[in-house]
């Protein structure tokens, strides 16, 4: 087996960094930890470029062609792994494309599959885990305990519920999402300390936040201190990733200097007053959110300067994927198996009874949303079958909308604020 | 431009798909609209009639409806990244127009996934715009043959679907049936390889065009009696110009492989100015698709196998070694690749196929940007000028 190292506690192959990355929200990152490795998920890559160029039509949506990008320039050659779900056309496809702009880069697939309620398909997604957790297993050298998954399921389920504490604080838009995207790029137990610790957390916003960060993974050329444990990172982003706020439009971030604590700890006393005193002032409109991956925290600046309020989401990167926990008891291969095929649906898996529209409508009256905002990768069609259907319910409720589509790297576009500022008066006048 | 050489048995292909299509629009019997490469053969064995809008969405291109059509989905809310079969049938569905008007309205739906993942997407939309059940077909991307937890998989899914479709069809699926539309489905196929295998002859006796239109069987009528004998007269008729030396390209200078769906509004045109050149596209991988045969002895077990091993829910190193040997065994000088702007399944990897079978073969290729039905990507002078540059360099 080669020389090992201890890392975050567990046995692994020295040349092994404890990095795997991870595609999409079905992939259950609960089995990467237990295994002994950080997941980290690959959200945004370098702009599109060369090597997408070279394996990608144009009219593939620029979010594959970045992290295809990523792989091919090197940006993660530190990566263990990564491991690639089957889930739209253009994953599936770049599955096989990795292995030809990346050939060092090791592939574990993972084949969800599109139907989600019938129990053939349940048999077929526990079968499938278990094939991931033999390949995480033959990676990491060494077999993953019962035990030592249903560790690895709490500590996610203590992060899950977090998240979930932090949106009925009424965090501003910018905060709360950088939280959700922290959670998909953080070994959880950084993350939770992220979370129970105010000065942490806020300096760690502040500096994600500025332009002069460039938080990154350590490289395989700096490897850990003999017999000792490396140095994880505290935010996982390909440089640039975390981008400063909109310059000169005023968007001010208060719970990023506020005192902030993980409410599912037993000292959040006081939480709530630091709550109040980080949520943006009264007046803004309250939307709710649905669409692809958005990793952009720029984004979120945007809805921000429209005074806009997200209250509810049905995002890739945030609710999506965080919301729900997994069962801590029974046989946890199977719970994580159930949880990750039971979830809030996405486009690409079928959805017989329209969950989609029907958790939209009650998100909306859940949270008082007025008006939703529709935010997709340009080219994502499995997003373009749903929008339409979403759009005549929600017009037949008279409750307005917009639809935005997002290319990397971000910019916000004429038509994007033109489209906000309607929304944005159309709600207005409503009150 | 060059002229089509037109096959005997072309006559009673028009019938047939006239037949076809008055029967879909005048019979009481039930109706689904299927995915062309999902498993007909279980409705034709539960008796009942399938209507194949791939199939229309290509008459809609034919007949260069698709971008008025194309323009009305994007009315509806369906943008241009959107599948153009999808977006022209839905279209067609709402005004009611098309070559036919709107096709009749379906019972129920079948659709699989082993072309894209677009056909579930619009079979939901479909389902309910027309409030009918979908029975849907799950195929996993295949590694080259199923593992054996897919197996499972597969065979579990088509015995629901057996069960579905005898709870909404009031009646259980008959097996002898179903046994003899296999087997019928397996010899229809095996007439269709054996006619794509005589596209090796030198000249080679039908072009692709050709075979565009002479797959309307194989996808809309496989597992019938109909097509069956259809088949056996095109492949005479075939077998006769081979022996007879007679090329579907008078003078075949270049034989090509063409890849993908082709743009329907420009066949006449694009593969009339080639012909003029002296090209002759003697193979193509989306007619040999419709290969698959089964064993009516492990019914469930080869459907599996065959709906989901088709090529475009292959992995890419099995479907580059495919297209290789397709270069190899048809003798092909050069390849044109259908960059298809609405089609991400089939076309994502093209590239990188193509340079494989350069370095493999050392047989180049062009790329062209297009789309099946939606003319708007389509630039017919950008493209002859291309097409007319890369024959010459292959001289």
């Amino acid at each position: 087996m080669g020389n090992i190292t201890n890392i975050n506690g567990v046995c692994k192959k020295q040349d092994l960094t404890p990095y795997i990355g991870y595609f999409c929200g079905y992939v259950p990152v609960e089995l990467i930890h237990a295994a002994g490795f950080t997941p980290v998920r690959l959200l945004q890559g370098p702009p599109p470029g060369e090597v997408a160029g070279r394996y990608m039509q144009p009219f593939c949506c620029s979010f594959a062609r970045s992290l295809l990008e990523g792989l091919g320039d090197g940006t993660y050659a530190h990566l263990s792994a990564v491991v690639m779900p089957h889930t739209c056309d253009t994953i599936r496809n770049l599955s096989d494309l990795v292995g030809s702009a990346a050939p060092r880069m090791r592939v574990l697939r993972l084949m969800v599959p599109t139907v989600t309620h019938t129990s053939e398909a349940a048999d077929f997604m526990l079968a499938e885990t278990g094939a991931l957790k033999e390949a995480l297993e033959e990676l990491a050298g060494e077999e993953v305990s019962g035990e030592r998954l249903f560790q690895s399921i709490r500590l996610y389920n203590r992060c899950r519920n977090a998240l979930a504490g932090l949106r009925a604080l009424g965090f501003d838009n910018r905060t709360l999402y950088s939280a959700y995207l922290a959670f998909q790029l953080m070994d959880p137990e950084d993350f939770l300390d992220l979370m129970g610790a105010p000065s942490r957390l806020s300096a760690s916003l502040e500096e994600s936040l500025s332009p002069a960060s460039h938080l990154s993974c350590p490289q395989p050329s700096s490897p850990p201190p003999p017999g000792g444990k490396r140095e994880a990172p505290r935010l996982f982003t390909p440089p640039a990733y975390f981008s400063p706020p909109l310059e000169g439009k005023g968007v001010s971030h208060p719970a990023a200097s506020r005192p902030f604590k993980d409410p599912s700890r037993p000292d959040a006393a006081g939480y709530e007053e630091q709550a109040r005193l980080a949520a943006p002032g009264i007046g803004r409109i309250k939307v709710a959110l649905v669409g692809g991956p958005v990793p952009q925290l720029e984004f979120f600046d945007l809805l921000e300067e429209y005074g806009l309020e997200v209250v509810w989401d049905d995002l890739c990167t945030a609710s999506r994927f965080a919301a729900g926990t997994v069962r801590e008891s029974g046989d946890p291969l199977r719970a994580l198996a159930e949880r990750y095929l039971r979830r809030r649906p996405c486009p690409t898996k079928r959805d017989p009874d329209n969950r989609r529209e029907e958790e939209l409508l009650a998100g909306i009256a859940a949270g008082g949303a007025r008006g939703v905002v529709f935010v997709q990768q340009a080219f994502c069609e499995f997003h373009s079958f749903d929008y339409p259907g979403l759009k005549r319910r929600l017009d037949a409720e008279s409750i307005p909308s917009v639809r935005l589509d997002l290319e990397h790297p971000f910019a916000p576009t004429g038509q994007m604020r033109t489209r906000l500022q309607a929304l944005s008066e159309m709600m207005s006048e409503g009150r | 431009m060059g002229k089509r050489l037109k096959l005997p048995c072309e006559e009673t292909m028009k019938e047939t798909m006239t037949a076809y299509y008055t029967e879909a629009f005048t019979s009481d019997r039930p109706k689904a609209w299927v995915t062309s490469g999902a498993p007909v053969e279980l409705l034709l064995a539960a008796d009942v009639i399938p209507i194949f809008p791939e199939n229309y969405g290509a008459m809609i291109g034919a007949q260069r409806l698709g971008g008025d059509l194309c323009s009305a989905a994007g009315d509806l809310g369906f943008d241009d990244c959107v599948c153009s079969y999808a977006r022209c049938t839905i279209a067609s569905t709402e005004r009611g127009e098309g070559p036919l008007g709107a096709l009749p309205a379906p019972d129920l739906l079948l659709a699989c996934n082993n072309g894209c993942g677009t056909m579930f997407k619009w079979y939901e939309v479909l389902s309910r715009r027309f409030r009918v059940p979908l029975l849907f077909f799950d195929t996993p991307y295949c590694d080259g043959e199923p593992t054996p937890r897919e197996k499972e998989y597969l065979v579990r899914q088509l015995e629901r679907i057996i069960a579905d479709l005898g709870d909404i069809l009031g009646r259980e699926v008959d097996r002898d049936r179903l046994w003899e539309t296999l087997r019928l489905s397996s010899d229809t196929a095996r007439l269709w390889t054996e006619i794509q295998e005589l596209r090796k002859a030198r000249p080679c006796p039908l072009n692709s065009p050709d075979m565009f239109l002479h797959m309307a069987l194989i996808v809309t009528l496989r597992g019938t009696e109909t097509a069956y004998r259809y088949y056996q007269e095109m492949l005479a008729q075939v077998r006769e110009r081979v022996e007879a030396g007679i090329g579907a390209v008078e003078g075949e200078r270049y034989r090509l492989l063409w890849d993908h769906i082709p743009p329907w509004y420009a066949l006449r045109d694009f593969f009339g100015f080639c012909a003029e050149l002296g090209a002759c596209f003697a193979v193509d991988t989306y007619t040999n698709v419709w290969r698959g045969e089964f064993d009516p002895y492990r019914p469930l077990e080869s459907l599996a196998e065959c709906y989901q091993m088709v090529m475009p829910n292959l992995r890419l190193p099995w479907r580059a070694a495919m297209y290789v040997d397709y270069i190899r065994e048809y003798a092909i000088d050069g390849f044109v690749i259908h960059s298809n702007h609405s089609c991400k399944s089939y076309c994502l990897g093209e590239y990188e196929i193509a340079r494989r079978i350069t370095a493999e073969t050392g047989v180049r290729g062009v790329i062209l940007e297009a789309d099946m039905v939606d003319p708007k990507f389509y630039s017919e002078s950008q493209v002859k000028q291309m097409m007319a540059a890369f024959l010459e360099s292959l001289d």
